[in-house]
This record gives C-alpha cells, structure tokens and sequence, in this order.
C-alpha cells in the first residue's frame, strides 16, 4: 500500500502519464516541484495553461501557433508557390532549422497506417486540396518508414493530375556516418539517389 | 564451410558437450534419446537461430536450468575462421555472437554458416500443402539473395496491412475501389513483380540442378522436376497489369473474405515425376527418394550462388532410405561436403563393408565415452 499523500499520489500519477517518464521518474519530478518554491510550481502550471489556452492549430498548414493564421502562412516573403508535407509540427520545426526552404507547410498530423486504424479521413488531406490552386511544387519530408512511403505513394497518386512538380526530400547517408556501418537499405537508396558532382 | 568444434551447455540433455569434428563424414550413433539428434539441432540453430523441431526455445533448456549455450567453431572455404555463439536465457531471451561480436540483428546471421537438414519432418515437403512447398522454394532463394528477402518480407507486411484493411471496410460496409487501396495494391505489385521474376528464375536453374542429382541417387527411370504454377499465370512483361486488374475485379470479393485471394502469396509449387504431381502418384520410397535429391539439390544449388561450402546434417537417414541409396548419398556427399549423419545402428555400415578409413569417417558414439 501506498503511503504518500493524497495529493502527492495524485501528482505523481499525472507526472507518470509523460511520454518517456515512467513510475520512478514521475516520483523524482514530483518530488522536486514539493521541495521548490510555491511560485515556481505556480509558475509551471500556468506555463502549462497557457500552452493549452494560447496555442491552436494554424486552420490552413495545421502547424501549432499562437495566431491564425500562422508566422510563416502570414508570411509575403516565403515563397507561396511551394508547400512541403510533413508528418508532425515537430519535423516543420526540424527543417526550420536549416533556414535552406522558405516556401510553405502543410502538417498531415500523422501517416496513414492501416494496423492502427489511421484512414485518409484521419489526416489533414482535405484541406490540402484547396491550398494547391497556383501551386508550383510539392515535397515530401516524410518519413521513410512503411507507413510513411504509403502515404507518400497515396498523396502523390492524389497530386500528380494536377500538373504540379511532386518530389520527396532524399534518402541517403547522414553526416558523418561510416559507410561500413550502414544498413543495405540505407545504402541501396543513397546509390539510387546518387547526384552529379 | 566446416564445423570444426561445437560446445553446448545446458542444451536438451547435455549438460556440458564438446564435440571435435573431421571435415568429411561424421556419424553419430547411439541409442534412441541419447541425443543424436540434439547434435544436428544445435548446429541449426547456430545457422538459423531456431530449432527445426517444433517448440520454443524456452523448451531446449536442460531442466531445472535458466540458459543454454552453443559455441561453434567454423572455417571457411577460404581457411578464415569464423566462431559463432548463440546464448538463450529465460530473462534475457536469446542473443547471437558472431566472431565474439554482438549481432543488432539476430537475423544477420542467416546465411552466413549454410546447413541444409534432412530429418524425417522434412518429408512434409513431398506430401504437404502448398505452403510447405512455398516456403522451400523461399527460404532457398532467401539464403542466397538479399533482394528477394526484402521483397518478400514487404509483401507479406503488405498484404497484412491490405487485409486488415478489408476487414475495416467490411464493418464499415465500405466497397468501392478507393485511392487508399489502390496505393497498397501499387506497393504489393512492385514487390510481387520480384517475387514472381525471381522464383521463375530460381526454378528454372534449380531444376539443371534436381535431375543431375536425382540421376545420381535413385535408379527410377523418370524425370523429375518441380513447376510453379503462379497464381498470376501470365509472363513478366503483363504482370504487374494483369494483377493490378485482377486485385482491382476482387476486391468486392476480397473484402467478403476479408483477405487478399490473388498474388504470389497463393502460388502452387508442384513436384513432378514424370509429368505428374507426386502427391497423386507418387509411392512412400519414391517421396522419400524425391526428398532427399531435393534437399541435395537445395545445398549445391546454395552453394553454386553463395560460394560457400554446405554442411550437411542426416537427421535418422537410414529410416528414410534403403541401405544402398544410404551409402551411395554418404559417399558422394561425405566427400563433397562436412556431413552428420545420426543412426541408431552402426552395424549396418560394417555389414555393408562401408570403407570407413576410404571416406575418412570420424564416429561419435553417445553417451559420450560409451562407445
């Protein structure tokens, strides 16, 4: 039997609910929010309020952002003749990064995958539609896993009619990897996708 | 590729075995349950990572014991030596070592020490359904070519996902051709396309091979050879649009089953004596007789496309065959290839003035020290 606190059970528990955080951790972090000031937890709690009240979903890429639409569909200087099509906000963020693509997004929020139960109505396909009026090219960044490549085939099949350039970001070595060291799928598409020096 | 030591700790009823093998012919004998055929086991599972008797791992450790172990010393065709070791613990589950280095995949291992075996449950191959004839044809052509195994290996997921698929839109009582399946249906034809090209390929040398060796081991007149009988019956160059069309026409069809019921998955594999499906005809010596050729035919068709030296195991070869055929396929392989051989009477190669010191035979009588 347990012989914590309520209230600190109860912590524990919501803690334990984050991806990657298991029993043990979740007591360390509730732990630590009980030994810390009371505005510290205050303040953490209203970090996590406010992530819920302020941020929604941009209603034409579905990226997370705090206006409608988003920084960068508001944009004038990106280049509104491209769209890349990513999996999750996170990879959008990823290729932000780089600062190397200043066209637009459009986040699907997910792949479709049969096992799970993940259908085309699931993603957000129908609005991609509309927003490819005008539009020049196409990319995909998904990610090249099997439920990945089928949405890739899927969409492409839907694009393709339209008379817009379709490609995908390349499949090949990472930096700083041992050729040795790579499995033969890897290295079967960084051959096939090899490019003229 | 020969085996020179093997090692087993705590494997079925050995507690702790080492064995020293000669490179040609090795017969182990002994009483039934003294674990002849334990030796063999072992071996395939250093090859394969899995038993061919039936069971769980879990079911090979020695009673009362939490692990076993098997350390197999090999030498190549190029005299390097290569050491396996495949550790099984009931916490830890089963781990593979090649030259003493920990395989990511255990499934690496597949391929690099190729044993072909030859036990009384292989004979399934000759009488049994299709698939067990599939899956000879497929874990030939995967041992030798990486292509195929991918490929196969993606069409099976595929055609998982395509089947659960159907099941959703049976309960949702969905029955129109969409985009969804279509793109599915487009990833299986690519895969299909492979399988297709490389088991007609893969039939077509393997069979060269079969009626030289079925010459060799019987005395039947009658040609032998194994057919594909594809369920896309049509040549490459109009497959993948005859079955992009049947999957399309059968999928009203395939959605009341709930599974896909055209493509390669359902191709009929038929060994033919003369010009007819032994299954129908063929007499209890003559499968046997077929068996073995095919087994033989399976370890120098390997070894034609990997270059490397089979090992034979003989699981019990004298309760399949005549005592004639049995001396006949020892000195041929014996001298070819490392071979075990397990029989439960050793007297009968001294009766039949089989030349041990001729074929260079090494005896393992078991228990060990009890011959």
């Amino acid at each position: 039997m347990s012989t914590l606190p309520a209230s600190l059970q109860i912590l524990i528990d919501q803690l334990s609910r984050f991806p990657g955080v298991g029993k043990k951790s979740a007591q360390r972090l509730a732990f630590f929010i009980l030994k810390n000031p009371r505005d510290d937890a205050v303040a953490m709690a209203k970090a996590i309020i406010d992530v819920k009240d302020r941020i929604s979903e941009c209603s034409q890429c579905h990226n997370i952002s705090e206006d409608d639409p988003c920084d960068i569909c508001s944009d004038l200087k990106r280049d509104h003749s491209t769209i890349c099509i990513v999996q999750e906000s996170m990879d959008m963020l990823a290729i932000e990064k780089t600062g190397r693509y200043r066209g637009l997004y459009h986040v699907l929020g997910g792949v479709l995958s049969p096992l799970n139960g993940i259908g085309p109505n699931d993603l957000n396909i129908d609005d991609l539609m509309p927003r490819l009026d005008g539009i020049k090219e196409v990319i995909f960044a998904i990610n090249p896993t099997r439920d990945g490549e089928t949405t890739l085939l899927y969409l492409s099949k839907l694009i393709k009619n339209k008379g817009i350039n379709v490609s995908r970001i390349a499949q090949g070595l990472p930096m700083g990897i041992d050729i040795e060291f790579a499995d033969e799928l890897t290295l079967t598409h960084a051959i096939k996708g090899r490019t003229q020096l | 590729m020969k085996l020179k030591t093997l090692k087993l700790n705590y494997f079925r009823n050995y507690d702790n075995g080492f064995f020293e093998f000669n490179d040609n012919l090795n017969i182990i004998y002994g009483d039934n349950g003294t674990g002849k055929t334990t030796l063999l086991e072992a071996i395939h599972f250093l090859s394969l990572t899995k038993s061919f008797r039936a069971g769980s791992d879990a079911d090979v450790i020695k009673n009362k014991q939490d692990y076993f172990q098997i350390f197999g010393q090999f030498t190549n065709s190029k005299k390097k030596e290569i050491s396996v070791n495949l550790n099984y613990s009931r916490h830890e589950g089963k781990k593979v070592f090649l030259n003493k280095n920990e395989l990511k995949k255990k499934t690496d291992i597949i391929g690099k020490i190729p044993v072909i075996i030859l036990s009384p449950g292989t004979q399934k191959i000759t009488e049994g359904g299709p698939l067990i004839r599939r899956n000879f044809i497929d874990r030939i052509l995967a041992q030798i070519n990486k292509e195929y195994l991918i490929a196969l290996m993606e069409y099976k997921k595929y055609i998982y996902q395509r089947n659960i698929l159907l099941n959703k839109y049976r309960e949702k009582r969905i029955n129109k051709y969409d985009k969804y399946i279509e793109t599915i249906d487009e990833i299986l034809i690519d895969y299909a396309y492979t399988i297709q090209r490389k088991r007609s390929e893969c039939i077509e040398s393997f069979n060269l091979v079969l009626k030289e060796v079925f010459k060799k081991t019987s005395h039947f007149n009658k040609e032998v050879s194994v057919k594909i009988n594809p369920n896309i019956n049509v040549d490459l160059e109009n497959f993948k649009n005859v079955f992009r069309e049947k999957l399309a026409a059968k999928f009203e069809k395939d959605i009341l089953f709930g599974r896909t019921g055209t493509g390669p998955h359902l191709d009929h594999l038929l060994l033919l004596f003369g010009d007819r499906d032994i299954r129908f005809i063929g007499s209890h010596g003559e499968h046997k007789i077929l068996l073995v050729s095919l087994k033989m035919s399976e370890g120098i068709y390997i070894e034609k496309n990997i270059n490397e030296k089979v090992i034979f195991l003989l699981d019990d070869l004298f309760a399949m065959l005549d005592v004639t055929h049995c001396m006949n396929i020892l000195k041929e392989v014996g001298q070819q290839n490392q071979t075990l051989v397990t029989t439960a009477d050793i007297t009968a190669f001294k009766k039949y003035g089989f030349d041990f010191k001729k074929y260079n035979v090494k005896t393992f009588g078991l228990p060990i020290g009890f011959s």
